[in-house]
């Protein structure tokens, strides 16, 4: 699918309350191009409630439950049995698609109990975590998803903790479609929800949102820095069914040695949430750790594609 | 649900909704929070689409014009475009 592929509709309208750059909106837009009228969504308490604009306008030209905290996994179970049973009815023609929309909170942290039951019964959904790693609308408080050494208002040295990894949790739960996502690769992102469309049972998308007044950077940078998160290894991007990961775009260019890996000491350069290990002084141990996962994962990565490509074909036996 | 017989006094009452309808400019004309305006010269633009699908506003339209009433000025659209076709200015506003 090329840019110009892409439907001409908005069903994001303009004019919303979100930031200057907010990558929630730039997330919206393309998801809803791939997805289409026929869809339901429902978003869970976020940037996204707000952005959306306060009553009685909406920028959200989509049928839209604003929902709480915790329920997203509820919801959408109770949205799809209603929307089979209207199928059955003869009430709809065709199902809708049903969408949950939740931020890193919502999801790594207070949603996972309702998600995780949702996708142990293979609820027929998609669910978006649009990942800003942080509790963005409330002030920029840490979440499980908040890199490590990064700044949040209640992490004012750097956060002490590694990130979690939802997206792995939901491959460990063998639901039928994983993927991440970044803003900087539009087509990539629209492909994998066009693909996820198609599928039926729990899919799990993941985008990573870099949050101008969170992560602390100009809001013209927002798109440069969701590049840069792949470039140095920060941000991965793969899909994952039938039991088989395959990375795409940024970072499966960089596993199959057409890319460098960006040295992580730029992406984080750019961001002021992580100004505290640049000064006063150079903080080399903490830049030295993150490089060095990095560099771990992506050197198993690159020694099994070159052992797929010269000696044998891997395949991981799939979940369950 | 177990049907019942509805009282007076709910029917009266009857249900307040808070149901948002859709619609551009939900909070306005977004255009006044600019500082910088993105100025677009078409003889640079190849109409690669990329500011189309990153201005986080659906501010640019698919044949690349700015709509001024709500872009918010944030300047991905200038960074972002490879042929450099954008430049932020600084805004004069009227009064
Ligand atoms: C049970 C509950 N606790 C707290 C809140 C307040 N609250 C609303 S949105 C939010 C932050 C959400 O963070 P995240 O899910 O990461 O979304 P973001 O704001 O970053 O988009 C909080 C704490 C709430 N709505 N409900
Ligand atoms: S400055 Fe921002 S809001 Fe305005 S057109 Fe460019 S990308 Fe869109
Ligand atoms: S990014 Fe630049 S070259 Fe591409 S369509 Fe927009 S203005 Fe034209
Ligand atoms: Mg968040």
């Amino acid at each position: 699918m090329r840019l110009r592929d892409f439907p001409e509709e908005e069903l994001f309208l303009q004019g919303s309350a979100a930031c200057q750059g907010c990558p929630g909106s730039a997330a919206l837009r393309v998801a809803f191009k791939a997805l289409g009228r026929e869809t339901i969504l429902c978003v869970i308490a976020s940037c996204t409630s707000v952005l959306q604009s306060p009553f009685p306008v909406s920028a959200l030209n989509l049928p839209t439950l604003n929902m709480a905290f915790a329920t997203g996994g509820a919801t959408a179970s109770g949205l799809t049995a209603a929307a089979d049973r209207l199928v059955a009815r003869g009430t709809f023609k065709e199902k809708p698609t049903i969408l949950v929309w939740a931020g890193d909170g919502g999801t790594y942290d207070i949603g996972i109990q309702a998600l995780s039951g949702a996708a142990e019964r293979n609820t027929d959904f998609i669910y978006v975590c649009y990942n800003n790693e942080a509790y963005s609308n409330t002030g920029t408080q840490r979440s499980g998803a908040t890199p490590y050494a990064a700044w949040t208002s209640n992490t004012t040295r750097g956060k002490d903790e590694w990130r979690k990894d939802v997206a792995q949790i939901m491959v460990a739960h063998g639901v039928p479609y994983v993927a991440t996502a970044s803003l900087a690769y539009p087509t990539d992102m629209y492909r994998k929800f066009a693909k996820a469309k198609e599928i039926k049972g729990t899919r799990y998308i993941e985008i990573q949102a870099p949050c101008p007044p969170g992560w602390k950077f100009p809001s013209a940078h927002t798109i440069k820095v969701a590049r840069m998160a792949v470039q140095s290894g920060m941000w991965m991007l793969y899909e994952h069914e039938g039991g088989k990961t395959t990375y795409t775009a940024g970072t499966q260019r960089i596993i199959q040695g057409q890319s460098k890996l960006l040295p992580v000491e730029e992406y984080l350069r750019a961001q002021g949430r992580f100004r505290h290990l640049f000064s006063p002084e150079k903080d080399e141990e903490r830049i030295g750790e993150i490089q060095g996962r990095i560099n771990h994962i992506f050197e198993t990565l690159q020694f099994t594609h070159k052992m797929k490509e010269h000696i044998m074909d891997i395949e991981l036996a799939p979940p369950r | 649900m177990p049907k019942r017989k509805k009282k007076d006094e709910e029917e009266e009452i009857g249900f307040v909704t808070t149901l948002s309808v859709p619609g551009e400019g939900s909070v306005g004309l977004t255009g006044s929070w600019r500082i910088f305006i993105p100025v677009l010269d078409e003889g640079k633009c190849n109409k690669c689409l990329l500011c189309w699908i990153y201005c986080p506003e659906a501010c640019i339209t698919k044949d690349i014009r700015i709509d001024y009433d709500y872009c918010k000025g944030c300047g991905i659209c200038a960074e972002e475009c490879p042929s450099k076709a954008i430049v932020m200015e600084k805004e004069e506003k009227k009064e």
